[in-house]
């Protein structure tokens, strides 16, 4: 049952990026990057490198309908690979109740808030200097990967509060 | 060797993170060479679909501000022929009916489009079935849009002009006055004119068009200038070209053909080799 869950997760991150947020383009500038909340969602309990191939997975998928191959998957690799470290930074317990997952509802908002926040701005800097490949325009690179990192968090704080609800404890 | 084992089996997920990171970040190093575009522009007969499909829902929202475009084209261009046809050109008493054209122009829609990265690309729903090959220049009714990198029988890559690599010789028209066009990467309606000489007879609102370019039909409109430093870097002027084409809302490119290209590349090739 939760394979299907999150398997129809992907599927819908997958279209509602390619085929919605994809197509905006904020003053030429903004397009966010919801797909990633894909990574943040998955359980904490879920062996760590299928979270990395999950990513890996996701990246590349988005990648498919993008100029060049490989940009969304290096970042989405990295960030799939530094969930845990950051969990275990920001989280104040080390081991968490069985049925909680890292969602907004199941977390206090201030914990999601870091949580989120810190995984895309990792995500978008590597992403945006990937594409750049220089540091030419650093701080105009800087300055979009931070409005995009602001639409990305919006859009997902958006999905967290509409789709999903606080799990039950059984 | 039971703890090797062990070792690499606890530490599964670093070795499958490093692998998969190598693998991406040689993907995106490699984006250059021609294998890379190869598996690039094939992978988009996967995508395309979807791309088209949204492409045509787009389409049909954005249909008033197409037409209102189509019918000021029209109007310019129907303007022109009637002003040719009372002063017929030198050029044309001379152009010979039975040899073809310099140019052709195929049509295509842009699936894909993005301005906010510093390497943007385009993708075109015309591939080559439609006989769209590497190297052509893309030009939408308004300016110059991009040059194609990569086909696959369906979809084309198209290196937008919003790119760190592209660049083309362009002029300023009646003023004798030559430069390169490129993208600083800043703002996605601006690019760059380098390279002027000399900036005394250039005004704010002059426009740029297309030089001796091979893919690109001459005196194509690119932008107006809208600001000329005047401050000279190594003896050379760089002006600021507003962008006719906003190039986060082109729709309908002309891909354009030159028919001559293979009788021009095999003489530059003899002139090389001697």
């Amino acid at each position: 049952m939760n394979k299907i869950i999150y398997g129809l997760t992907f599927l819908l991150l997958l279209l509602c990026q390619i085929l919605l947020a994809n197509n905006i383009s904020l003053w030429g500038m903004i397009t966010p990057m919801v797909y990633i909340m894909f990574i943040l969602v998955l359980p904490f309990q879920m062996s760590k490198s299928l979270v990395v191939l999950l990513g890996f997975a996701m990246g590349i998928s988005v990648d498919l309908f993008t100029g060049v191959l490989g940009q969304h998957a290096a970042a989405s690799v990295l960030i799939a690979f530094l969930r845990m470290p950051v969990i275990r930074i920001i989280s104040t317990q080390i081991k968490f109740e069985e049925h909680l997952r890292p969602i907004l509802w199941d977390m206090q908002f201030s914990w999601y808030f870091q949580y989120a926040l810190y995984l895309t701005l990792i995500h978008h800097i590597v992403f945006f200097f990937l594409d750049a490949m220089s540091f030419q325009n650093l701080f105009l690179v800087l300055g979009i990967a931070l409005l995009n990192v602001m639409a990305t968090l919006l859009l997902i704080f958006i999905f967290q509060i509409i789709f999903y609800k606080a799990s039950k404890r059984y | 060797m039971r703890n090797l084992f062990d070792f690499i089996l606890k530490n599964a997920h670093v070795f499958l993170f490093i692998t998969l990171e190598i693998i991406c970040i040689f993907f995106v190093y490699q984006s250059s060479s021609y294998r890379q575009w190869v598996i690039n522009s094939s992978s988009k007969e996967i995508s395309g679909p979807f791309l088209k499909a949204r492409a045509t829902y787009k389409e049909y929202i954005h249909l008033k501000k197409i037409n209102e475009n189509l019918q000021d084209q029209n109007r310019t261009l129907i303007s022109q022929v009637y002003n040719h046809q009372l002063h017929p050109s030198i050029e044309e008493k001379y152009t010979d009916s039975l040899q073809n054209t310099i140019f052709e122009y195929l049509k295509a829609n842009v699936i894909e489009n993005t301005t906010h990265l510093q390497n943007n690309y385009l993708i075109l729903d015309k591939g080559s079935k439609d006989s769209i090959a590497a190297d052509m220049g893309v030009i939408s009714p308004f300016g110059i849009v991009g040059i194609v990198k990569e086909v696959s029988s369906n979809f084309s890559i198209v290196l937008s002009l919003l790119h760190n690599d592209f660049s083309i010789s362009a002029k300023i028209v009646k003023k004798e006055v030559a430069g390169i066009l490129v993208w600083d990467g800043v703002n996605h309606s601006k690019a760059k004119l380098k390279n002027i000489s000399s900036v005394e007879n250039i005004r704010i609102g002059d426009t740029v068009v297309v030089q001796h370019s091979l893919i690109f039909p001459e005196n194509y409109p690119i932008g107006i200038v809208s600001k000329i430093d005047k401050q000279a870097r190594g003896g050379y002027f760089v002006l600021d070209v507003f962008l006719f084409e906003k190039l986060d809302r082109v729709n309908k490119v002309w891909v354009v053909k030159n028919n001559y290209i293979g009788q021009l590349n095999e003489l530059k090739e003899k002139v090389k080799n001697e």
